[in-house]
């Protein structure tokens, strides 16, 4: 009896296996199959593509080895199809950036990436303040630089768990039953938000989400681990012969005005002063109509306060790449050095409160909010 | 290294398992021990190596201590009480250096102002199920029960990797006797095949039921630890699942470490046994943690008078062992209060049975032992919430919360979408609540083929016992496998692994 045991324990296990290897890797749920099919009401949408940013994106940039990585937070993810970067010197290009990542996370990450992909040749930097900002909770940063890429284990969760057969369903009933567009994370590494995404919703709740974070960075001091981590990444670029440019992406004038309102220009001022020290910075946060379009439910270059489009990212990319088809406005770009600091914050300062003037209702709003935020302090410290 | 671990099933097991028919095969039986032995040491060193020296200067010790003890009249008495006394001293110092020097320190500086700095010492893992084993081993050579031992024996039974770190306490006299037995291999291919069963039964239980349950318990749990407050449904979500991750965490190490055993050809006594089918709390620690229970009754209970003193001397004793017992789980005040209050159940259990009303008819008709054991079920669920809590503070929110009105779904249920659907959770429990009423243990689905050795037969009793490994049941064991194996790639530690 026993020997029978072992043989067909075996054999239903190996067979069981390998009928859910062949399901996940049809289905794929996770977008990461080496078969890669894609089918109408099978698997064309793909539901569980997303949150998994960490998960995925080293092991693509090993599978698709690009010439070209952005690095950032949410704002990149969101912003940027490195598809329109197809045909300039920096194709391919992969958008490997991990939402709400702390600068010593992009380390980490950059580390990885950089040990799994040879034909690496630039990295593109996104500079975004709070993450330079001293958090409330440190140890949700040092969590962050506990996550270590580990390969194996990666792949063991994309390709062989439980997730991936739950993720499995779960998308072939949605492609089945629904067959409609999802939040996902598309094949380049960026966010797409499907058809009807109201972003005035998201800028209506500006003014009271923002003192909700406000608890998070309650001292607004420059942390100093985030500009050791810029060194590393600057070192590591040098070390490997990178390419490196750092972006300071569009600022919306929502939170220009909240920069103004907490009188944080000069802390911006010197955040800048010490980064343009370090290496080269494009700007595309100078005040212009594209970043302060007016809030609407349908915007074409913002999706909330914080997270410019897809469109706005495309433009990014042309300039960068010098297309003659980017159409911006006409200081959509512009090389910020250390002695262009003082004037762009200027710049800046005053185009927000201009805006601010126009802007009546938000501001009674914001400062309704602030008011209510500095009483429920009040009361707390009592 | 974790029984549920890749590391462990595909190449630690393996490998000791093939060396070791190896050596039966060629009778080397003595060489066969001492490879346990040393892959023993490999397991436990895996996490550590520096507590290595730990293990082995502890054997050593006692092993010293317990030939003294097992020889005969060469010593006086009063020297053997000496020494028995020394060898607890030293078991038990050790325990606790490692396991409360932090919690003494940091409630001296509480209670009397003080600033030590704490020590942070670190738990060696499974330190206080092997001083337990060897405490009663040298009780019990004292008390002239062991004859003679084998140091090669003994350091086996202290180390056998599958109840090293979370138990069951094994008694030597269950254990060191079949070290000496010779299987022949008829028996071994069947001990492999019933051994490998019972622990693919028991990762199911671990990687699928309790760390499902896990992602449950630590959302509710954690959302409240971090200020947030919980709404009925959330907060009754969170006990329950945390009630059902422990007993099926617990049920599944311990039906793994029968398996492995077995696989070995070593029968284990049976640690766990259904305990939520149980009518009332003495029943349920005559179930759960079976090995621990009679660990406190014979070296603990019974030496501080048991019930020999009349009722109240009883109780008192019933509240030393439970709040001692509670202790042992951990260095916090949450465990003794915890069981503190198993320690008041159970006195209110015997004083009930005391009571000519409890021996009427009307309280043994199968509707009312029902009832009792629903009762029971509630009673072990909340009393584990301290268990749970990392504060006694935390614990009391965790209760207000269980009966806040749920007028207002209040921002956590908006936050604990984030981590899962409730509905799927209610779903899930309800699954996971009727597969424990109903459903066989795992001693008894295996009943015929005598999984263990506390248990007999007639208390197995049930219509879903296997009576052969048929190819249904083979199929149905390498599904459950082929899941567990699925849900490996979420490593997390048992939860007895931190007693």
């Amino acid at each position: 009896m026993q020997p029978q045991f072992v043989r067909t324990f075996v054999s239903a296990s190996v067979l069981l296996l390998g009928l859910f290897f062949v399901f996940t890797l049809i289905i794929d749920p996770y977008g990461v199959s080496p078969i890669s099919i894609s089918h109408e009401r099978v698997n064309q949408f793909k539901p569980a593509r997303i949150d998994i940013d960490r998960l995925i994106k080293p092991f693509e940039v090993w599978r698709y080895q690009p010439k070209t990585i952005f690095l950032g937070s949410s704002r990149v993810q969101q912003g940027f199809d490195p598809s329109v970067m197809n045909g300039s010197r920096f194709a391919p290009a992969y958008n490997a950036s991990i939402p709400a990542s702390t600068v010593a996370l992009n380390v980490s990450n950059l580390k990885a990436y950089v040990a799994l992909d040879r034909q690496l040749k630039t990295v593109i930097f996104e500079l975004f303040l709070y993450p330079f900002i001293k958090a409330k909770n440190s140890a949700f940063v040092d969590r962050q630089q506990d996550q270590k890429f580990n390969f194996l284990e990666s792949a063991t969760m994309l390709f062989a768990s439980w997730d991936a057969l739950r993720a499995s369903g779960e998308t072939l009933f949605h492609n089945l039953v629904r067959n409609t567009p999802v939040y996902e994370i598309k094949p380049g590494g960026y966010f797409y938000y499907p058809p009807g995404h109201d972003a005035k919703s998201l800028f209506t709740g500006f003014a009271a989400g923002i003192w909700k974070l406000q608890d998070t960075r309650p001292d607004m001091q420059l942390d100093p681990d985030a500009f050791e981590s810029l060194r590393e990444i600057v070192d590591i670029c040098r070390k490997n012969n990178l390419e490196l440019i750092l972006l300071l992406t569009p600022n919306h004038a929502y939170d220009d005005f909240y920069v103004d309102s907490v009188g944080a220009w000069g802390l911006m001022k010197e955040w800048l002063d010490r980064i343009t020290n370090v290496a080269t910075v494009y700007s595309f946060s100078q005040p212009n109509a594209w970043v302060n379009e007016p809030v609407s439910s349908h915007m074409t270059y913002w999706n909330d306060p914080y997270h410019f489009t897809l469109e706005m990212g495309r433009q990014i990319q042309l300039k960068l790449i010098g297309s003659r088809s980017e159409v911006g406005p006409d200081n959509f770009m512009v090389r910020l050095t250390a002695n262009g600091v003082a004037e762009h914050i200027e710049q800046r300062r005053q185009a927000v409160r201009q805006w601010a003037q126009t802007e009546k209702e938000f501001i009674a709003r914001f400062d309704e909010e602030r008011r209510k935020w500095m009483a429920s302090k009040e009361s707390g410290n009592k | 290294m974790l029984f549920n671990s890749y590391l462990f099933i595909f190449i630690f097991l393996p490998l000791v398992l093939i060396t070791y028919f190896q050596l039966e095969n060629y009778r080397k039986y003595h060489w066969g021990i001492c490879w346990l032995i040393f892959a023993s040491f490999v397991y436990y060193g895996w996490w550590k190596p520096q507590f290595l020296l730990l293990l082995f200067g502890s054997i050593l010790a006692n092993a010293i201590f317990g030939k003294i003890l097992c020889s005969g009249g060469r010593y006086a008495k009063s020297y053997r009480s000496a020494v028995v006394a020394t060898g607890i001293a030293f078991n038990l110092g050790v325990l606790a250096f490692f396991k409360y020097t932090d919690f003494f320190v940091a409630n001296v500086d509480d209670l009397l102002g003080f600033d030590f700095a704490l020590p942070n010492i670190l738990l060696p893992i499974g330190v206080s199920f092997i001083t337990f084993q060897k405490i009663a081993f040298l009780v019990d050579a004292y008390r002239g029960q062991v004859k003679q031992f084998s140091v090669r024996n003994f350091s086996l039974f202290v180390t056998f990797f599958p109840q090293l770190i979370a138990g069951p306490i094994v008694h030597h006299a269950e254990i060191i006797p079949q070290f000496s037995k010779k299987r022949d291999p008829t028996t071994r291919s069947e001990d492999l095949a019933i051994g490998w069963s019972i622990f693919c039964l028991g990762l199911f239980k671990k990687v699928v039921v309790a760390d499902t349950c896990a992602g449950y318990a630590d959302a509710g749990y954690g959302l409240l630890h971090s200020g947030s407050s919980l709404d009925l449904a959330t907060a009754w979500t969170a006990v329950l699942a945390y009630s059902f991750q422990l007993y099926y965490d617990f049920s599944g190490y311990s039906d793994m470490a029968v398996g492995l055993a077995r696989m070995f050809g070593i029968q284990f006594p049976a640690n766990f046994n259904s305990p939520y089918k149980s009518t009332g709390i003495i029943e349920f620690w005559r179930r759960w943690h079976i090995s621990l229970s009679r660990f406190l009754r014979d070296y603990l209970y019974f030496p501080l008078g048991g019930n020999r003193y009349g009722s109240i001397r009883r109780y008192i004793n019933v509240m030393i062992v439970m709040v001692l017992g509670g202790l042992w789980h951990g260095a916090n005040w949450v465990f003794p209060v915890w069981g503190a209050i198993h320690g008041f159940l159970l006195i209110i259990n015997h004083a009930w049975r005391n009571l000519r009303l409890s021996q009427t008819s009307i309280f043994n008709t199968r509707m009312v032992r029902r009832s009792f054991v629903g009762f029971t079920f509630l009673t072990v669920t909340l009393a584990w919430i301290p268990f749970r809590s990392n504060t006694l503070h935390g614990a009391w929110q965790m209760l207000n919360s269980l009966f806040a009105i749920p007028l207002d779904l209040s921002s956590a249920r908006a936050l604990l979408i984030q981590f899962y659907d409730l509905r799927f959770a209610v779903v899930w429990l309800a699954v996971v609540a009727a597969a424990t009423w109903v459903l066989p243990n795992s001693y008894q689905i295996f009943r015929r083929f005598n999984p263990v050795d506390n248990l007999s037969r007639e208390q197995l009793t049930s219509a879903w016992a296997i009576k052969k490994l048929d190819w249904k049941v083979t199929w149905i064991l390498a599904g459950m496998f082929v899941l567990s194996l699925l849900h490996l790639s979420h490593v997390s530690p048992f939860l007895y692994f931190q007693f």
